[in-house]
């Protein structure tokens, strides 16, 4: 009776290890959200124009949206070579020095994701086979390399603006 | 003189008027209607250097939906005056209606007499009947009724 109590016991044992594994996995030791939203004009109650941001739900063509990714060290060591990539939405192009990020390089993809670069030591060939400076529109992904460690508990975030076409 | 005739001819048109739309199923201008445009972010790290399964943002993913954006134009064709004789019907003017919104859309459209783009200028005219001086829009309207 002893023996089988013990073996259920180490059943028990080995499917919540296993599981709180799977769990800890799955969370890894950074939390990263992303939220999309829109700007509107609004009086405060000072009576004075100001911007406001709300989640956005529905977006017509031209539309401004502004993307911002929020990361979180929940770990218990500090994290290195951080780096944060977003693909520019289908149906959107990037709007020209939007991309913001504290302590961070901001380098662009013209070529679906293959290299990154500056701004200024990105170009595109033409239609007409002309080589030509990037623009914001050209743009296909966006990345943010954090020059420092982040430290557990620490918290950033960056974001850029796109514009519905 | 000839100014004033056209006026006339103007308003007669909007006494009878038949307004034919052409109909057309233009191209949508911009990212269609319904179209959910999503959004997720990838993060990749290191823990003693070592390199860590990638994260992408939560919620997984980001969306929104690309709302309706209701716009058209109207032109009349030629875009000029149409000339009417005094007392006729059944005349036709025609325009065209092109969809320059993001959705296939049905219009429909009334036609209603606009502001007189023929309004002879002040005191450019006198009545026959009398010394008075007609001024602006009064002017045909005297001679029809003095």
């Amino acid at each position: 009776m002893k023996r089988l109590v013990f073996i259920a016991l180490s059943i028990l044992l080995s499917v919540s290890v296993s599981a709180g594994a799977v769990w800890a996995q799955q969370k890894g030791n950074i939390e990263l959200k992303a939220v999309a939203e829109q700007e509107k004009e609004v009086i405060n109650a000072k009576g004075k124009k100001e911007l406001t941001r709300f989640p956005v739900a529905r977006v017509v063509p031209g539309g401004e949206v502004i993307y911002t990714i929020s990361y979180s060290s929940v770990g218990q060591e500090p994290t290195d070579n951080v780096v944060i990539t977003n693909p520019v939405p289908e149906h959107m192009f990037y709007l020209d020095e939007s991309a913001s990020g504290a302590d961070t390089i901001i380098t662009y993809s013209v070529d679906n994701g293959k290299t990154y670069d500056l701004p200024e030591k990105l170009t595109v060939v033409d239609a007409d086979g002309k080589k030509r400076p990037a623009k914001g529109s050209d743009y296909t992904h966006i990345r943010w390399t954090l020059q420092k460690s982040l430290a557990p508990g620490k918290k950033g975030h960056v974001s850029f603006r796109a514009q519905l076409e | 003189m000839k100014q004033l005739q056209k006026f006339m001819m103007f308003c007669m048109v909007f006494a009878g008027v038949f307004m034919m739309i052409t109909p057309q199923q233009a191209i949508a201008d911009g990212t269609v209607s319904g179209t959910s445009i999503t959004n997720q972010a990838t993060l990749n790290y290191e823990v003693g250097g070592v390199g860590q399964t990638p994260i992408t943002s939560d919620p997984i993913p980001t969306s929104f939906v690309v709302d309706n954006k209701v716009d058209l134009t109207v032109a009349e064709v030629g875009g000029a005056y149409t000339d009417v004789n005094p007392n006729t019907t059944d005349q036709v003017l025609t325009f065209t209606v092109t969809n320059t919104g993001n959705t296939v859309q049905d219009f429909a459209l009334a036609a209603a007499a606009g502001a007189n783009p023929l309004t002879p200028p002040r005191g450019q005219f006198r009545c026959k009947q009398c010394p008075c001086l007609c001024r602006g829009w009064d002017a045909p309207r005297s001679l029809q009724y003095h």
